[in-house]
């Protein structure tokens, strides 16, 4: 008898305790499409989140590290994902969503380096990952496949994965820039992607941001020659680089930060729905582009990908056959 | 009569010193805006957009505006992380004190220009002449939606 009050309690806390991100419609911003709601979820791999014991890059900040946790006894080389921080933030802030990444089977290297516009540290971390790579006493000896490395990041961390990627000379060969601040905010002028570099850059890029930021990273601008509008970022990148551009309905400047939601303090967090958006369709780029899942690539077609009928999303284009 | 000159002589000589120096006190600033006027002429600036003529920064002399802490101040120089910058008519938001909006100046840009500073955000945007700064700069006014 009390066995099987055990089992019905344990079946009654079953149906009633969410299992997040699992309950997919009763969230923010929540996917609708195949490609959106399996990406949406976590992926396959347990992971594992460590810190480089020594510094990672040239101003002295540590590595946080997140990768599938059987990284060792894989016999698989792992796609790399650069990571910055945007401003005055470290990885602890999006931990939530870094780790959803590495469930899909990706090795992330992020910089603990608040200023990270320029991309150097970010560059400098992925000199660290080569450097462990062929570190026959670590982890991810062997492990890394360094012909697929990606870039990411968040606010002044966009303009810093983005201007690693152009500065990488090809090793990343694309990007995932959220909220990519309209270029007036570049805090000095410089530590910003510039449109000089956009412009003569390759690879591939994908920007998101969300209808609440409009103040830092609005869809449209209305005049002025800076880039100063995720549009305005998109038609100044090269027609040779596939692209697209998303805004997330409702989210704000910090909603990647989300855990995946705001939490009771959200509201002091400028954060509205949290990162739940944020897991779908980035996830599917970087999938696409690093893991070759055509299928995630087709999502993105311009016009009849299923990005384009999401009903989390709006401002959706890109350029992809 | 000559003793009574003599004991108002020296009162007299301390007012108009303290006259002279608060003269050349509000007067230093003129000299700058010489050479920032030059600077611009010689194209030292930075590559931006030719400013329009613009009122002061909004929230100066509003009512919907605080005088800013040294802090505040503190902490905008140092996101600019140029030891020549300079900030005037900065104001702090009265219905929200992390936003504060002014005018900044630094090394490489030696043109007082507006800024926004979203203090929880650590974010400085300044003005390039476009209608963008303008709406940017409407959240220097209480009450109005924060980001």
């Amino acid at each position: 008898m009390k066995g099987l009050s055990r089992a019905a309690v344990a079946a009654l806390l079953a149906t009633v305790i969410p299992v997040v991100p699992a309950l997919a419609q009763s969230v923010p911003n929540a996917p609708t499409g195949p490609i959106e709601t399996k990406y949406y979820a976590n992926g396959p791999f347990a992971t594992t989140q460590t810190r480089s014991a020594a510094p990672c890059d040239s101003k002295g900040n540590q590595c946080d590290i997140f990768y599938p946790s059987d990284v060792t006894s894989s016999t698989t080389r792992w796609p790399l994902v650069v990571w910055a921080n945007g401003t005055a933030a470290t990885p602890d802030k999006y931990t939530y969503w870094l780790r959803h990444l590495a469930s899909w089977g990706f090795v992330i290297v992020a910089t603990r380096d608040q200023q990270t516009g320029f991309g150097n540290t970010a560059l400098d971390s992925l000199a660290y990952m080569q450097g462990e790579e062929a570190d026959p006493a670590s982890p991810f000896y062997h492990r890394i496949d360094f012909s697929h490395v990606g870039a990411a990041g968040h606010s002044q961390g966009a303009s810093g994965a983005a201007n690693a990627m152009f500065h990488s000379n090809g090793v990343i060969s694309t990007a995932v820039v959220f909220h990519l601040p309209s270029q007036m905010w570049c805090n000095p002028a410089d530590n910003c992607l510039l449109t000089p570099t956009l412009a003569g850059g390759a690879g591939s890029i994908f920007y998101v941001s969300g209808t609440a930021d409009g103040l830092i990273a609005p869809d449209t601008q209305g005049s002025g020659t800076q880039l100063n509008s995720q549009t305005a970022y998109y038609n100044a990148t090269p027609a040779a680089m596939a692209k697209a551009k998303g805004l997330l309905k409702g989210t704000n400047h910090n909603d990647i930060s989300g855990t995946p939601g705001c939490g009771l303090l959200g509201i002091l967090q400028s954060c509205n729905n949290g990162t739940y958006g944020y897991l779908g369709f980035p996830t599917a780029w970087l999938v696409w582009k690093l893991k070759g899942d055509a299928a995630a690539g087709a999502a993105f077609k311009a016009g009849s990908g299923e990005f384009f009928t999401a009903s989390a999303w709006t401002g959706q284009v890109s350029n992809v056959p | 009569m000559r003793r009574v000159t003599d004991r108002y002589l020296l009162p007299l000589a301390v007012v108009a010193v303290i006259a002279a120096a608060v003269f050349l006190f509000f007067r230093a600033p003129a000299a700058p805006e010489v050479a920032r006027t030059k600077a611009i002429d010689t194209g030292t600036a930075e590559p931006m957009e030719p400013l329009r003529a613009h009122a002061a920064p909004t929230p100066t002399g509003s009512p919907a505006a605080t005088a800013p802490t040294p802090a505040i101040e503190t902490a905008i120089l140092a996101s600019i992380a140029d030891r020549g910058a300079e900030l005037r008519s900065v104001a702090v938001r009265r219905d929200a004190p992390q936003i504060a909006c002014g005018e900044k100046r630094t090394s490489r840009d030696p043109v007082f220009r507006r800024f926004v500073w979203l203090g929880h955000l650590k974010m400085l945007a300044t003005d390039d002449g476009s209608h963008e700064f303008d709406r940017i700069a409407m959240i220097c006014r209480e009450g109005q939606p924060l980001p």
